[in-house]
């Protein structure tokens, strides 16, 4: 195993590094909206075709999946020494 | 007719199998990478038709029948398991890397079976020999790979008792396309769909797999439930059903992945999710989405192993598989990082890898049959497989702080074989042509168009910023979720402890009540027969004589009354 000195951050995770790693994502996201201005989806049901739609539908699709795991894990989440016991 | 020339691919990796325990060194880690080559030239070579027949009492059973969809299943269970043989050199224990072939073997025997008898030997010489490679990883697999050989043999149950209904009412034992119209036939599905990990039964995968090891792990994410997808597509195409209980397992697959905190798991669950596009596939049955079906189940087995390798690679560094535990390692073992990234993006249907052209397939053909709502839930799906494996998986073990592991990179053998993976995802999703030829059916479609790639990235890139929104509410924990499998590991428990609890309180009473009536019973008799007792004196002449002219006078008077 290398040593390594336990105070050394890599610059990846340096707090430095978050923002300008938080602005760059932004950016890209708000570039892959705007091309759809660039060109014309083949919808099968005419709203997937709309513009920005795989922007939202993707976003507010993890919203609903991420609420519904929790209240999953609400429900039927138990100790990992739970079928130890 | 037995055609001597032929040689069944299925029995040539068994045979290698067999031949590992003798091995050792060199000569074991060559055959390993070297069986499962020759393994794919021969089913590179065969050609199209019923090639090997033979009779079995009173039936011809058909070992070799090879066609598109046969070739597809036996190049890619060749491919991976010459990989995971690669991957596999540092193994010390030979037994699970036999079991492991003959497991390889058995699932190339299902593949290019014509019939159903056939199918079923080599159906359950797989459950046999991937319970051995789930019990090859040591005392914790024991009871797990207990509960996953009772779950298979009750599918093999299932499956025979279907096959003979199917033999009894028709007669006949080919292995086609079929209509779900008979129980018997319905048995059939149930057993196939066993193995595909569909609900209920669907928590032998993630109880049995992370319990093999870092190597066996990988074999066992390639065979089963795929095996179980291509008979699907073989027999029962087009069944409505499946686009339910593919859905499904789809959202099961992610909403246990997001609340799982180990992550060979978070892997296993991924495999119900993706196991549950190609059971849709199947059940929309038209042209197109059997060919996407196909085409997911060859990229998912070599993103899925992929991916497994470099959990796997980090379980053999660190020892470890939880989120909680791991984190930060992508400063010392960039290399792994590097591979199990590119595996998330591939599963993720990132663009220009595997994962993105396949997938797209499945869409494509949900979207021609007109199936608004399949096309929706499935995009959704893809959205969230991005937010579970694709960003999940890598980040609570390469990234999030909180561990102070500094492993080392893997052994060479374990980062060539995620190498030659991580370049199958890519090559395949630059060249899609690579995999379309390998298809059943002709492919009149190109997934890499400018609008097909910017709708796919905002999907993923905005399921990333759901991510790191929630990456709060994401944080894991030392738990784990219950699953259909608490009616076979947990109910009987309870039941036990609450009867207990139940009988005690009950017994209690009875005893306490039974005491109580004995001690004033007791009483009683003391009073009566003690020293000081009524009954324990001794009367007098004259009282005596009074009482029994007390008697005798009113017997007379009943008498005569």
């Amino acid at each position: 195993m290398k040593k390594q000195n336990p105070k050394y951050e890599h610059w990846l995770l340096h707090p430095k590094t978050i923002k300008p790693a938080w602005i760059g994502y932004v950016m890209l996201l708000i570039v892959t909206v705007l091309s759809d201005f660039l060109v014309k989806h083949k919808a099968y049901f005419e709203v997937d075709g709309s513009f920005g739609f795989g922007a939202w539908f993707g976003l507010c699709s993890c919203l609903i999946l991420v609420c519904l795991a929790k209240l999953v894990g609400f429900c039927l989440k138990r100790p990992e020494t739970y079928y130890d016991q | 007719m037995i055609n001597e020339l032929v040689v069944p691919p299925g029995l040539v990796m068994i045979l290698i199998g067999a031949l590992l325990p003798f091995l050792n060194g060199v000569a074991r880690n060559s055959l390993l990478i070297l069986g499962p080559l020759v393994v794919l030239l021969l089913v590179w070579s065969l050609p199209n038709g019923t090639l090997l027949t033979t009779p079995y009492m009173g039936f011809d059973l058909v070992v070799v029948h090879v066609d598109e969809l046969a070739r597809l299943f036996g190049v890619v269970f060749s491919i991976v398991a010459a990989v995971g043989g690669l991957f596999a050199f540092n193994q010390l224990k030979t037994s699970e890397l036999a079991t492991a072939f003959i497991y390889a073997g058995a699932a190339l025997g299902v593949v290019f079976a014509g019939d159903l008898i056939t199918v079923f030997v080599f159906w359950e010489l797989m459950a046999i020999a991937s319970t051995l490679v789930i019990w090859s990883g040591g005392a914790g697999a024991k009871a797990a790979g207990l509960r996953y050989a009772i779950i298979h043999f009750l599918g093999g149950v299932l499956l025979m008792s279907g096959i003979a209904g199917e033999v009894a009412t028709t007669g006949s034992t080919t292995f086609s396309a079929i209509e779900a119209n008979s129980w018997a036939r319905w048995l059939i599905l149930a057993g196939f769909l066993i193995n595909a990990g569909a609900p209920p039964f669907t928590a032998w995968l993630p109880d049995a797999y992370p319990k093999a090891s870092w190597s066996g792990t990988v074999f066992l994410s390639a065979f089963t439930t795929k095996t179980a997808a291509y008979v699907l597509m073989r027999g029962f195409p087009g069944t409505e059903v499946l686009i339910y209980v593919g859905l499904f397992m789809v959202f099961y697959g992610i909403v246990y992945a997001i609340l799982e905190n180990d992550m060979r798991r978070v892997l296993v669950y991924s495999i119900v999710n993706q196991v549950g596009f190609m059971v849709v596939g199947v059940g929309i049955g038209t042209e197109g989405a059997i060919n996407g079906a196909a085409a997911h189940a060859f990229v998912h087995i070599l993103y899925k192993a992929l991916l497994l390798m470099a959990a796997g690679a980090v379980l053999y560094q660190t020892g470890k598989t939880k989120g909680t535990e791991l984190g930060g390692l992508f400063k010392t073992m960039p290399k792994t990082m590097i591979c199990g990234v590119i595996g998330g993006l591939a599963i993720s249907a990132f663009p220009f890898t595997s994962g993105f052209v396949a997938k797209s397939l499945i869409s494509q053909g949900a979207g021609e049959a007109k199936l608004g709502f399949v096309w929706f839930a499935l995009t959704a799906a893809s959205a969230g497989a991005f937010l579970y494996v694709g960003l999940k998986y890598p980040w609570f073990t390469f990234f999030n702080k909180g561990s102070n592991l500094s492993p080392q990179e893997p052994p060479a053998s374990m980062r060539w074989a995620m190498y030659v993976l991580s370049f199958l995802c890519i090559i395949i999703g630059v060249f899609p042509n690579l995999l379309f030829e390998l298809l059943p059916y002709p492919v009149d479609y190109e997934p890499n168009t400018a609008p097909h790639i910017i709708f796919q990235l905002q999907l993923l890139l905005f399921a990333g910023l759901a991510f790191f929104i929630l990456l709060p509410f994401l944080q894991q924990s030392m738990t784990i979720t219950l699953d259909f499998d608490w009616f076979y590991r947990g109910f009987g428990k309870a039941v036990r402890a609450n009867y207990n609890a139940a009988t005690n309180s009950v017994w209690q009473s009875i005893v306490s009540i039974f005491q109580t009536v004995t001690k004033s019973a007791m009483r009683l008799i003391f009073k009566l027969h003690g020293p000081s007792g009524i009954f324990s004196q001794s009367w007098s002449t004259g009282l005596m004589a009074f009482w029994t002219t007390v008697l005798l006078g009113i017997y007379l008077m009943v008498y005569f009354l």
